[in-house]
């Protein structure tokens, strides 16, 4: 048997849940204004179906609303009457049709509405077709249930086809569904109003710890974990202010939670002191791995994190990550990505999926280029086109260049984006100096100057 | 290593055998392959738990040596490159065949305080086998200003583990801190036409830089003669 309570008032969020929650732990909301539940077994604990009826009642009067009861042999004939009748109803077995047989034909869009039908395109289909058939209804004089349920049920598949035939037995009260249960996600929210304003960091830190670890009782008592942490302070100068810790991996390692969240709150810490804190989360699922027997262990991702946010800290978000080459000719064209670590199972695919090639090992060294970033400014002397000079000054902790080139190779010319503001056009030399160091320089023939991009070490 | 630290060592670990028993045997420390065998053979690799210096002037093949570790070391293992001068070439790292995904590149912007915090910040982790502070553009009298206060740090975060720290620079810095020096030079610029250029048959253009003879030499621990010669070419695509 399945029970349906409706409010018409604005009830709160979840109160029609919580009320169903004291008779049945399977529940499908439909709104916030209708649930229908499972009340299959309440017999040996409340009594009779009206029994089962006055109690929700009972617990409806503790949350003061006002709520229509009904109670039949499947959920959408109980939907139907707690939505249409007022107060208690109970439907017994085989009698449904008799007691929704006053209900008006439109009554049956609550049908199309319960939250069965999830997909948006579905549901519009849906829409349209019922206002068909509910036009064609009405011209033909039908207006009631009674009035609908007369009719074969040959014809009206006939006349109305598979749809018009779903809502005849709809309004006979025939049709019978699985409910439409959604996990509850436990929500994660823990607050702390104070005795006295914080204003420094250390002793925010045991409240933090506090409130983190009680968060993560939670959820690890949801059997969920904490991946995305939500810090709400409120201030004494009446202000409030909010810091956000997203991990890249679920967690629900106390420590290093609170050691994220202060290096959070160190870079950008609060104006004023603090008077009271909400800390919430979103719950996700705990991480699983199944490491390889021959596979070397991957450190751990707490550490990692802590160890990359710290230097982070120092450098910039922009100045630290795993090194990549663009798609582009142009010099120099190199970025950042976040640094991961992806492990490589023993076949030699990525746990993601895609391959990590092994690059194959150079037959000799190669020699290296040390780049100075932004190239160095440098005076150039030539013969016959040729470079026989250069020097540049010492910029920052870059050291000078100075001294005549012995031996040199090039021009080689390159160019590209022509069609951008990221143009270059050049051309490069290698050249060799007397003091036996080797230099990569340029003239950009935009402007016709010369830079120092590197040196051969 | 070479034949006489060998032998030195054979002594030794006799000696103590001798005072201590059998319990005196001297474990070997782990090493870290540099991936170019000449100094393989010379060195038996990077210690482990320990401090190593490579230091040359410009052109000597320094950074050609930290590629050929970052080679060997990214194929299996996390590393991180703190770059104090910013001056990592991606595409010269990519020729020598560094895998990427396995390194941290940290920027430092010719900030050598925030370089040498970084580091001891990845040592403390103890969570990368191999860390490299690049040193090699920043000139010696900033060098010099280093604490040794912070090479001792540094030592005692590698304790006990078997991470390696590598050091780039011109000139030596953390003296007896370090467990290896090597000291790096070039012996010869190899072109394709010797003192071709400007010659009528022979225009720049086509004159190549061809590669660099380099030699390495290990100054601590001392052993005597320890030298090893190398080639390095040039990646032309």
């Amino acid at each position: 048997m399945y029970a349906s309570i409706f409010t018409s008032e604005a009830a709160g969020k979840n109160t029609l849940h919580k009320i169903a929650c004291q008779f049945s732990p399977l529940i499908e909301e439909i709104n916030d204004q209708t649930v229908v539940f499972d009340i299959e077994g309440t017999s040996m604990l409340i009594g009779t179906c009206r029994d089962v009826a006055k109690a929700i009642a009972a617990t409806a009067t503790e949350y003061d609303i006002v709520v229509n009861i009904a109670i039949a042999r499947r959920p959408d004939t109980a939907l139907l009457a707690a939505q249409f009748m007022s107060g208690i109803t109970i439907i017994l077995p085989g009698r449904e049709a008799q007691h929704l047989s006053s209900l008006p034909i439109e009554a049956l869009s609550s049908c199309l509405n319960s939250s069965h039908n999830k997909q948006k395109a579905f549901a519009e289909r849906e829409a349209e077709q019922f206002a068909d058939v509910i036009d064609t209804l009405l011209r033909w004089g039908i207006v009631t249930f009674k009035d609908f349920t007369r009719l074969s049920e040959s014809s009206v598949s006939a006349r109305l086809g598979p749809f018009g035939l779903k809502l005849h037995r709809y309004a006979k009260g025939i049709i019978d569904r699985p409910l439409n249960i959604k996990n509850k996600s436990a929500e994660l929210d823990q607050s702390m109003d104070l005795d006295f304003p914080i204003d420094s960091l250390e002793p925010f830190s045991f409240v933090l710890h506090r409130l983190i670890n009680q968060l993560c009782s939670e959820a690890k008592s949801s059997g969920l974990a904490v991946q995305e942490l939500q810090l709400k302070l409120f201030l004494e100068d009446k202000t409030e202010c909010e810091r956000m810790l997203r991990l890249p991996f679920p967690t629900l390692d106390e420590r290093s939670l609170l050691s994220h969240l202060m290096l959070v709150i160190k870079s950008d810490p609060p104006l004023s002191p603090i008077i009271s804190l909400a800390l919430s989360a979103d719950p996700v699922k705990p991480r699983t791995a199944q490491p390889g027997l021959f596979e070397k262990g991957a450190p751990e991702p707490e550490k990692l994190q802590l160890t990359l946010s710290k230097i982070e800290r120092l450098v910039g978000a922009d100045n630290i990550g795993s090194p990549t080459i663009l798609d582009t000719y142009r010099p120099d064209g190199i970025a950042l990505k976040k640094f991961e670590v992806i492990r490589s199972t023993r076949s030699g695919s990525s746990s993601r999926g895609k391959l990590i090639a092994e690059k194959p090992k150079p037959s000799n060294p190669r020699i290296a280029l040390r780049m100075f970033r932004p190239a160095l400014p440098a005076n150039v002397r030539e013969i016959s086109g040729c470079p026989t000079a250069v020097s540049a000054k010492t910029v920052e902790m870059q050291q000078g260049v100075r001294g005549s080139i012995v031996n040199f190779s090039g021009p080689w010319r390159t160019s590209g984006e022509w069609w951008g503001s990221t143009v270059w056009e050049r051309d490069e030399w290698d050249i060799a100096l007397g003091d036996g160091s080797l230099y990569k320089i340029y003239r950009d023939l935009r402007s016709n100057s010369w830079f120092i991009e590197g040196v051969y070490d | 290593m070479s034949e006489s630290s060998l032998k030195a060592r054979a002594e030794t670990a006799s000696l103590l055998r001798q005072s201590y028993g059998a319990q005196a045997d001297l474990a070997p420390s782990p090493k870290l392959p540099v991936g170019i065998s000449a100094i393989d053979l010379m060195t038996g690799g990077l210690p482990g738990g320990a401090i190593t210096e490579i230091v040359g002037p410009a052109s000597s093949g320094k950074t050609t040596f930290m590629l050929s570790v970052l080679e060997t070391a990214t194929r299996s293992d996390l590393c991180a490159l703190v770059d104090a001068s910013d001056s990592f070439d991606v595409i010269s790292a990519d020729d020598a065949g560094v895998v990427f995904n396995n390194l941290l590149w940290v920027r430092c912007k010719s900030d050598i305080d925030k370089a040498i915090k970084v580091t001891e910040l990845l040592l403390r982790g103890g969570l990368f086998s191999l860390v490299v502070l690049d040193l090699g553009n920043v000139p010696i009298k900033y060098i010099k200003r280093i604490e040794s206060a912070t090479w001792l740090r540094f030592r005692r975060g590698l304790e006990n583990t078997s991470n390696a720290l590598l050091v780039i620079a011109q000139q030596s810095c953390a003296q007896s801190f370090a467990g290896l020096v090597l000291e790096m030079n070039k012996e010869k610029t190899v072109f394709s036409l010797n003192g071709g250029q400007n010659k009528k048959n022979n225009p720049p253009f086509a004159n190549l830089l061809q590669g660099l003879q380099l030699r390495t030499g290990q100054s601590r621990p001392f052993a005597f003669n320890a030298k090893a010669d190398f080639y390095a070419s040039i990646p032309y695509r």
